[in-house]
């Protein structure tokens, strides 16, 4: 035991040097320290945690929106007047949140949280050193099936971490039969966010879902209502398990160009909220955080405040104004996602001299995989004349928009295909994936440095 | 317009990375040379179209696998008459297994296939993950991608649908991919396979019993050169 302590206390030492010397050279640096940390001791950030001391511990993981979710909840926790630690950079594996906490500096502060975003495959792992006071589970979708293969090894991976987690409250989405399963047998400590619009339904060619059976009778699902993907209204075959009440319920949606105004009602009360994060998906994440804020009993019109300040994250409808040209960053990384942008973005008419530029790069940060892009719903985008397609595998993309009889222009170049879907267009809507996301905003003269 | 059937067994359950691509590239490929091609989804429970040209089934997830399998066994003996009638099918992953005999599980029990193609299955934990690149006698080059965790051994009467220069195939040992009996291929590629391999598809157009007399008229496939080369010189 002792020998342990002391390599996690040289583990401890040689991570913040590290992050120290990274630091002065200007490197971003968030996982190096973790991981040479990690090599010292493998106890460390167990070990970190009993050192430090949190009021709160927020993990937030699922396919999409653990970006968003995690940087609503950390505005929303400073407008409190906490102080947040939180891995924002989104580096999300097990070395990367223990980064974060290794880089934490406010030893003395007693009003201390720590807010982090987990990659689903790394949350056992973390909920054990951790111990996390709430854990909050988006969705999940195919996402990088070439990594983890299935979406139910991902939902195992998941229940493991709440299995082993009794103390903590879950925050689950209702409308995701994936999610909304990890919640059975808990009797206390799970609340429950989803959607009630009627008027809401998917994309026509919206093929992207996975349906699991129930887990009581292993029958299937039955939808009265789908909103996107698996996510909807859902009851087994024989009523044996069914969609569980959400406590926060987004009952109305409306959506401009630049704004969304929903109504988010709990525990009868209707509250109004303004946001600039544009689509379902994020009504989604909005109603998450809200939930959790309840939770934590921040004050209501604090929460509101603070939602309706809360500006997209990195590369997430991401706006940047370059020689008169309006560009939108819209990462993309697996089918549902893009669906969801096709729905919020690509179903009006698009807007005059508006051109739309779509990269896809196959290195191993956006899945060596590209089959998915035949589950997404290629054929309902509403687009403008010029269409460029560009990345590492841009005439796959090319085929799709061929299949789908759709032309467009192929410039394997990213620095030329930003420049050609740049003529004569006064806005342009840049679909990449994470690595073309990066050279693309290298391009724009951004760097990750520019994350506020 | 002449106007073709292709049944599509189970679209929402036996679905995954993309096989739904097969079904456009076919339709378009039709389309493209003037004829009308209908799907037909068949879920669980629906009544069995009379009269089909293709049978296409993809891959699925294993919850997907354990939802149809009353149904696949109903309607098992429609499709060996198919099969004897040299209809032509396409099986991806999922499905190329199901239609072989027995899929051996982790714990040693036996799922049974319905027994048209002459393979049977094995799991194994490991998955087989990465591009993939298969050379076939009548095909050429098939470029596509695999991800499986079952390891499938050709029977003595299994004719092998082309031999791996790229990735594992069949089961990572013999050199083998995929199978192929009468009209019928089944394959671990996805990719979608078809898209990328339109002499593939082209074959199978050409044995829809609808169309087999006629000669099919080349098309014009821009893209479809560079996105193989783009993805020959991808790494595993």
């Amino acid at each position: 035991m002792f020998s342990m302590r002391l390599r996690s206390k040289v583990g401890v030492i040689v991570g913040r040097t590290a992050a120290r010397g990274l630091a002065i050279a200007k490197r971003p640096g968030t996982t190096l320290p973790g991981y040479l940390a990690e090599r010292l001791s493998a106890t460390v950030l167990g070990d970190l945690m009993r050192d430090q001391s949190y009021t709160s511990k927020i993990v937030i993981t699922g396919t999409n929106g653990k970006t968003t979710t995690t940087r609503l909840v950390s505005k929303i926790l400073e407008a409190n007047g906490e102080v947040v630690v939180s891995n924002l950079s989104g580096s999300n594996l097990y070395r990367g949140v223990m980064t974060t906490v290794l880089k934490d500096k406010h030893h003395q502060q007693d009003n201390k949280v720590l807010v982090l975003e987990v990659d689903e495959a790394s949350l056992p792992r973390v909920c054990q050193s951790v111990r996390p006071t709430h854990l909050v589970v988006l969705n999940l979708f195919r996402d990088q099936l070439d990594r983890y293969g299935e979406v139910s090894t991902t939902q195992a991976f998941i229940q493991q971490a709440v299995d082993a987690s009794p103390k903590t409250e879950l925050i689950l989405c209702a409308d995701d039969p994936w999610v909304a399963m990890l919640g059975r047998g808990r009797t206390a400590s799970v609340e429950y966010f989803g959607l009630d619009l009627n008027d809401l339904q998917a994309l026509p060619h919206d093929d992207a879902g996975d349906y699991p059976l129930s887990p009581e009778t292993h029958q299937p699902l039955i939808y009265s209502q789908r909103y996107f993907s698996h996510l909807g209204k859902y009851a087994a075959q024989d009523k044996s398990w069914s969609r569980p009440q959400p406590t926060c319920v987004v009952t109305d949606y409306k959506a401009q160009s630049n704004q969304v105004n929903i109504d988010i009602t709990m525990q009868k009360k209707q509250h109004k909220v303004v946001s600039p994060l544009v689509g379902i998906y994020n009504s989604y994440n909005i109603a998450a955080a809200f939930l959790l804020s309840a939770r934590l009993k921040v004050a209501d019109d604090t929460v509101l405040s603070a939602i309706e300040q809360a500006t997209a994250a990195f590369g997430r409808q991401e706006v940047i104004s370059r020689n008169g040209v309006e560009y939108q960053l819209f990462l993309i990384k697996n089918p549902t996602g893009f669906n969801q942008v096709i729905s919020s973005s690509f179903r009006a008419k698009p807007k005059d001299r508006e051109g739309t530029l779509i990269i896809i790069n196959d290195n191993f940060a956006d899945g060596r995989d590209i089959s998915w892009l035949w589950d997404v719903a290629i054929e309902d985008m509403k687009l403008g004349k010029q269409i460029v397609v560009s990345g590492v595998r841009a005439y796959d993309m090319g085929l799709r928009f061929r299949y789908a009889g759709i032309d467009c222009q192929v410039v394997t170049s990213i620095p030329h295909a930003v420049l050609q879907v740049s003529e004569g267009n006064k806005s342009v809507k840049v679909l990449p994936t994470y690595t073309a996301l990066l050279e693309v905003r290298k391009l724009l003269g951004l760097t990750l440095g520019d994350i506020s | 317009m002449t106007k073709l059937t292709l049944a599509y067994l189970y679209p929402r359950e036996m679905n995954t990375y993309g096989d739904r691509g097969n079904v456009i590239c076919l339709q378009k490929r039709l389309e493209w040379r003037g004829y009308k091609l209908d799907i037909v989804e068949h879920q669980p429970g629906d009544k069995l179209p009379v009269q089909v040209d293709m049978v296409f089934m993809g891959g699925g997830q294993d919850s997907g696998q354990a939802v149809i399998d009353t149904d696949f066994k109903r309607v098992a003996p429609w499709l060996r008459e198919l099969a004897e009638a040299n209809v032509p099918m396409l099986t991806i992953c999922g499905a190329y297994q199901l239609f072989g005999h027995s899929f051996e599980m982790l714990d040693g029990s036996e799922l049974q296939g319905i027994g048209i193609l002459d393979v049977t299955t094995r799991a194994q934990t490991a998955r087989l993950i990465g591009n993939l690149h298969i050379e076939t006698e009548d095909f050429g080059t098939i470029i596509g991608f695999e991800n499986h965790s079952g390891r499938t051994y050709l029977g003595p009467r299994a004719e092998p649908l082309g031999r791996v220069t790229m990735g594992a195939g069949n089961n990572g040992e013999d050199k083998t991919e995929g199978t192929r009996y009468r009209n019928i291929i089944g394959t671990y590629s996805h990719g979608p396979v078809l898209p990328k391999n339109p002499r593939l598809a082209d074959w199978l157009i050409g044995r829809m019993p609808g169309i087999m007399s006629t000669k099919l008229e080349p098309l014009d496939d821009p893209y479809i050169d560079a996105a193989r080369a783009s993805a020959d010189a991808r790494p595993r």
